[in-house]
């Protein structure tokens, strides 16, 4: 049971490190978003810009870069999202209930919604990015950006990532239901409580 | 009759609100319960399994190939960057120095800050909760009247969903495939009116009783006129500048609402810079926080994709505009029905489940309406998002479950029970309701400015 906790202490630093790397995608985001505003509202700029990198950053590909940032940006962060419990939850009933209770709710929901909804959507997911590599799919506009395949893999592993975060929630859930009662270690998924108390201590189930 | 099938969807949409009470994240039980009804859509032959498929670059379409969603994640982060950075709170401060004469200023520099940083985190539960934790214990402080000091600050908090750069409207503009600059431009007066009202409220109500709102120390603050307008050009003066150039290229059609929020998220990195507050921590603090929100939206977004895409390939659209028009009511009553639903949902719901699974399914009844002369079907879906908006901020703010109220509460000093967030609160939705008749009857408050700006 321990080595079950610690293999999903070693998930999660994979994930929390995977997502916490993707937020500063934001600021080349803002960055290029920037750059695209003042090189295009600002003619003079404009043509300087122009007659040092001719087409190469021109608008077309600077405003798909920014939709591909951000694709990656909010793929790559939704299972961190749910290992630091940022994701909505209508919270009238459950906040209310034992921390046994919470446990089940949170196993039941990872192993019929959230498992299943990843697994189906990521196969498909893995298809459509295939096929894009397999045709060679490069932008619709004839001077956007190619290797449409790249941005469509990052759906793929955010996906990955959060059938992962999903998984490791649901491993701690486990143990905590049916394992030992002395083990220590954070739900993550309960803002308060614990699964148990200290080691040595009696369990903390009111 | 129908037979069982038919009424899939329905049963869809009622089990998909029951197990959202379970309190597992809204983002994968809409996942989930839309593989379930997928593979039970199967098992009586109305659904193939390929078409799950489908969800697949239906995500992709909607959320990821699209550069005016983009706009969502650099607006949060320009109004998380302006909290962390201490520039909320400088103006915060600034203000209540600029109305320590006037009766009741503390509520008023509430009200005034909650227009001006209206929308910029874009979560009701944060927004509520930062300007809380600002205002409230200075109001207390202040020995403010409890029911006053939580009302304004609840009202004023969630004005942030309605007046622009607001990520909600961003959103509603999406999914209703109307321009989000117009929307904007269209939210501008009706957010306007009620902070107006809110104003004229606090200010006639601190008149009456001058002991609900004791005045600031006259020591407080700076005591020149040159330290006062040292204070204004440093707190005052950069925010609203900001928020000024952001609307304004906006409105004047110099930029698109992406671009304007790029410069905005820029923009308050300067600020931030000039308040000596930026340093890799708060950097890194600010895009982890804006991660996480995006997250949390698009994880909606994609669940609310999945579902709504076997909603309709179960044939949920038809079985509601059914369901809806066999009410035998006019357009008038059919509006009345869409606007006590989004009500109802406001109890238990933030705005991002609501207008991600709700509004797709209303869009086609909305079309279907008409209004005659009072409102030009042209304008009718901004009319429509605006009123949905004024009424989700009124639900959210309804005792007893308007869940704004509970947020503030889990901030709130032990002093203030949730009785007097309830009691404070009760005004400001009479005031609300006042604003929502006004932009039912009178449309043009929010549809004159986009003409005569845009057109």
């Amino acid at each position: 049971m321990q080595a079950l906790v610690r293999f999903s202490d070693r998930l999660n630093q994979f994930i929390i490190f995977i997502g916490s790397k993707a937020a500063w995608l934001i600021i080349p985001l803002v960055g290029i978003t920037i750059w695209d505003v003042i090189t295009r509202k600002i003619i003079p700029f404009q043509l300087f810009i122009t007659s040092i990198f001719g087409d190469a950053l021109n608008s077309t590909k600077l405003q798909e870069m920014e939709w591909h940032l951000h694709t990656a940006l909010f793929t790559l962060c939704i299972g961190f999202g749910y290992l630091r419990n940022a994701h909505v939850r209508v919270d009238l009933i459950r906040e209310r209930q034992k921390p046994k209770v919470q446990g089940w709710i949170e196993f039941l929901g990872c192993t019929i919604f959230l498992i299943p909804y990843f697994c189906v959507v990521i196969f498909f997911a893995y298809d459509f990015a295939l096929k894009s590599y397999i045709q060679g799919e490069i932008s619709a506009s004839l001077v956007g950006l190619s290797h449409r395949w790249i941005i469509k893999s990052f759906l793929v592993v955010g996906l990955v990532l959060s059938l992962l975060a999903g998984f490791s929630i649901w491993l701690r859930q486990f143990v905590y239901l049916f394992g030992p009662p002395h083990l220590d270690f954070d739900l993550l998924t309960q803002e308060r409580t614990r699964a148990a108390s200290k080691p040595g201590g009696t369990p903390d189930h009111a | 009759m129908h037979d069982i099938v038919d009424l899939l969807p329905l049963v869809m949409f009622v089990v998909l609100g029951l197990l959202l009470f379970t309190g597992y994240p809204v983002a994968f039980v809409l996942g989930g319960v839309a593989l379930s009804f997928g593979l039970i859509g199967y098992y009586f032959d109305v659904f193939a399994l390929i078409e799950f498929y489908n969800i697949v670059p239906r995500v992709w379409g909607t959320i990821a190939e699209n550069l005016i969603l983009t706009a969502v994640p650099m607006f949060v982060f320009m109004g998380t960057m302006l909290e962390r950075s201490g520039v909320a709170s400088d103006l915060l401060h600034c203000l209540q120095v600029l109305m320590r004469r006037v009766p009741g200023g503390l509520a008023l520099a509430v009200t005034v800050m909650g227009t001006i940083m209206a929308a910029t985190t874009g979560i009701i539960g944060a927004s509520v909760v930062m300007i809380t934790l600002m205002a409230l214990p200075v109001m207390m402080r202040q020995t403010y009247n409890k029911e006053l000091a939580t009302g304004t600050i609840a009202a004023s908090g969630t004005l942030g969903i309605l007046i622009p750069p607001s990520i909600m409207l961003v959103i509603m503009a999406d999914l209703l495939s109307i321009s989000v600059g117009n929307l904007f431009v269209a939210a501008v007066f009706p957010g306007l009116v009620l902070s107006g009202l809110y104003f004229f409220y606090i200010y006639v109500l601190c008149h009456i009783k001058p002991d609900f709102a004791p005045p600031l120390p006259e020591d407080e603050g700076p005591s020149s006129s040159g330290e006062l307008t040292r204070m204004v050009v440093r707190s005052f003066v950069p925010p609203v500048f900001l928020i000024v150039l952001v609307l304004g290229s906006i409105f004047a059609g110099w930029a698109t609402p992406t671009e304007a929020a790029g410069v905005g998220a820029g923009g308050a990195i300067l600020l931030a810079l000039f308040n000596r507050k930026l340093s890799m921590d708060v950097l890194r603090e600010v895009s982890v926080r804006t991660a996480l929100t995006g997250a949390m939206i698009f994880g909606i977004f994609i669940g609310a994709t999945a579902f709504s895409y076997v909603f309709r390939s179960l044939g949920g659209d038809d079985i509601i505009e059914e369901v809806i028009f066999g009410l035998g009511f006019g357009s008038w009553g059919i509006l009345f029905v869409l606007m006590a639903t989004v009500f109802f949902l406001g109890f238990f719901f933030d705005w991002v489940e609501i207008t991600l699974i709700v509004l797709p399914v209303f869009t086609p009844i909305v079309e279907a309406l008409d209004f005659g002369g009072h409102v030009a079907q042209i304008d009718k879906v901004y009319w429509f998002a605006i009123l949905v908006a004024v009424n989700l901020q009124t639900s959210f703010l309804t005792p007893p479950f308007g869940f704004a109220l509970f947020y503030m509460k889990g901030v709130a000093p032990p002093e203030v029970k949730l009785i007097n967030i309830y009691r404070g609160i009760i005004p400001f939705v009479g005031l609300q309701v006042i604003g929502l008749t006004v932009v039912i009857v009178f449309p043009e408050v929010a549809l004159w400015l986009p003409r005569v700006l845009l057109d």
